[in-house]
């Protein structure tokens, strides 16, 4: 084409400029402003911890005085100082840190595998409408099981390894990230589809350039639930049976009626989950767009 | 039943540029119709209508007599059950609408991306590479006066904003027709007069044929060149009046255009008359 057609008359056009300082404000009078939206969040970030701190401390100071009364046996619940120090011991042993490795790297793997295959198949299932139709009678049934409970039937074909744990965590992670990957591609606006048919994307376009960033936000809050269930998924399946994993030690500490380690376990179990969850949402960080959203 | 009428010579010939900017479209013996719930309607219904290269034409009438769906069949995106749609002579099939681009009432724009990325859309989907895609779409930023705002975030900009990037982003294709959607009518009433004036002038120097779907007599009286009043279904051409007012014209005082207000009488009842007929439908 040989050049604009909208722009061969030279003649400067028309659209009054909007001056840049409409976003930025550099005056004093802004300043003023952005610097008591500030002070704002600083007293209310203040308060958000002071309230917290104070439940905490409630929290620890209603365990101990009940064990310290009487009111419930210490043999059931322990008292705080001895669950910390217990985490501090369990902490020194190199038994507990192969018994996190074992338990982080399987939920890594299962969170990984089970969000892939989620992704792979909501994207599937939103593109082409038959499929899912088709598929969704069995996808209602898998789904109505609770997967935990596949844990004994996994450790029977596939041994005390780190296999059963993957596949149980898989198996809820799956639905999961299915279901989400659906939804964002499902809520782009008939309007953007439209414009991108009327532009002449191929499928293709239309899916990495529009469906894809559109839904990101959904898959990946997707991925932070999944992080929790495979954890969930893993920690499970050792308790019911592992050569070694978080799962384990509890039910270890648990026979031997030591109910400081046994708390500790599960602080752990939670940190294990709370490390992968981070990860997550510094993904979610990258590849997340629109306004800042709670949690 | 719609009334012939024969055009003076166009003004983008008068306009002596080097290239025809515009392009001819003729509709053929239009009918279409499709299920709605349980039954068929017809929203296009035996409709011929020829729109000569470089005109401002302007679709008015009840909801559903049609004109979207007359819309997206020149964009290549809806095919008529019969008939023929025809550009510059050629049959328009989905993949040749290069020529065409659309705007809609709702800006469509990718909130992930910046004002910039956006505008590059539609040059992206055609492969122009990237430096030339930066190249064009500064100068269209500049165009509409955003040129500070290129790595904002959709999301930052006022509605008013956001609609001239819509019309960056369109008009950086570089079309021979455009098909508007209402596509002012989600601003509110002092930002539509402003982007109006302002779509007004880019077009006056483009020659651009332009297709555009209004429910608002007096934005059509005041942009067109020609006013297609369509009936309620099954949607057919019930008049078709040239508009004659001087260009460029008053957006701001619409009775200051000599003549405004009898193409307003004139048509006003008509369509009333049309919007009675398609509610008392079903």
């Amino acid at each position: 084409m040989s050049g604009n057609h909208f722009v061969n008359n030279a003649a400067p056009v028309s659209f009054s400029p909007v001056p840049s300082t409409y976003l930025n404000g550099t005056s004093d009078f802004d300043q003023t402003i952005i610097h008591e939206l500030e002070q704002g969040r600083r007293r209310d970030l203040r308060r958000t911890i002071g309230i917290g701190l104070t439940f905490l401390a409630l929290f620890l100071l209603a365990w101990h005085m009940a064990g310290e009364t009487g009111l419930v046996k210490r043999i059931f619940i322990s008292d705080p100082a001895s669950v910390a120090m217990a985490i501090w011991n369990l902490l020194s042993e190199h038994n507990t840190w192969r018994a996190v490795f074992a338990t982080l790297t399987a939920a890594i793997f299962g969170l990984i595998i089970g969000s892939a295959l989620g992704i792979a198949s909501g994207v599937l299932f939103a593109r082409i409408p038959t499929l899912y139709r088709a598929a969704r009678p069995f996808l209602t049934i898998f789904n109505a099981f609770p997967r935990p409970a596949f844990a004994p039937i996994f450790i029977l074909w596939f041994g005390l390894g780190a296999t059963p744990k993957i596949a149980v965590a898989i198996s809820i992670v799956y639905f999961v990230l299915v279901l989400n990957t659906m939804a964002g591609i499902r809520s782009v606006d008939a309007d953007v589809r439209f414009l991108a048919r009327s532009l002449g994307m191929s499928e293709w376009q239309l899916f990495t350039i529009v469906e894809l960033p559109h839904a990101m936000p959904t898959i990946v809050a997707g991925l932070r639930l999944g992080a929790v269930y495979s954890v969930l998924g893993v920690v499970v399946s050792e308790i019911v049976a592992a050569n070694e994993g978080l799962g384990q030690l509890l039910v270890q500490y648990t026979n031997q009626f030591a109910i400081a380690e046994s708390f500790a376990s599960l602080a752990l179990m939670a940190a294990v989950a709370i490390v992968l969850d981070s990860a997550v949402s510094l993904l979610q960080k990258r590849l997340s767009w629109g306004r800042p959203s709670e949690a | 039943m719609s009334t012939t009428i024969a055009y003076p010579p166009d003004r983008c010939t008068m306009r002596s540029s080097t290239e025809k900017a515009g392009v001819d479209i003729s509709l053929k013996s239009i009918r279409h119709g499709f299920m709605h719930g349980d039954t068929v309607v017809h929203p296009v219904w035996d409709l011929d209508l020829d729109i000569p290269a470089g005109q401002f034409v302007c679709l008015v009438g009840p909801s559903g007599c049609g004109k979207t769906t007359l819309l997206g069949m020149v964009a290549g995106l809806v095919a008529p059950k019969q008939g023929k749609v025809m550009i510059e002579g050629a049959q328009v099939t989905k993949s040749s609408s290069e020529s065409v681009a659309y705007m809609l009432a709702r800006d469509a724009l990718l909130p992930w991306l910046s004002a910039q990325d956006n505008v590059e859309l539609g040059l992206r989907v055609r492969g122009v590479p990237k430096a030339e895609r930066r190249k064009i779409s500064s100068e269209w930023l500049a165009r509409v006066g955003l040129a500070d705002f290129k790595s904002s975030s959709i999301l930052r900009l006022s509605q008013g904003m956001r609609q001239r990037v819509a019309i960056a982003r369109t008009l950086a294709l570089e079309p021979r027709c455009i098909l508007m959607d209402e596509p002012f009518a989600a601003l509110d009433a002092q930002t539509r007069v402003l982007v109006q004036q302002e779509f007004l002038k880019l077009w006056e120097k483009s020659g651009t044929t332009v297709i555009f779907v209004t429910h608002d007599l007096s934005e059509a009286i005041l942009l067109g060149d020609r006013i297609i009043l369509m009936s309620s279904r099954p949607g057919r051409i019930v008049s078709d009046i040239r508009v004659n007012l001087p260009r460029p014209r008053n957006l701001t005082a619409p009775f200051k255009n000599q003549g405004f207000a009898q193409y307003h009488e004139q048509l006003a009842d008509r369509l009333r008359h049309e919007v009675v007929a398609a509610n008392s439908e079903a």
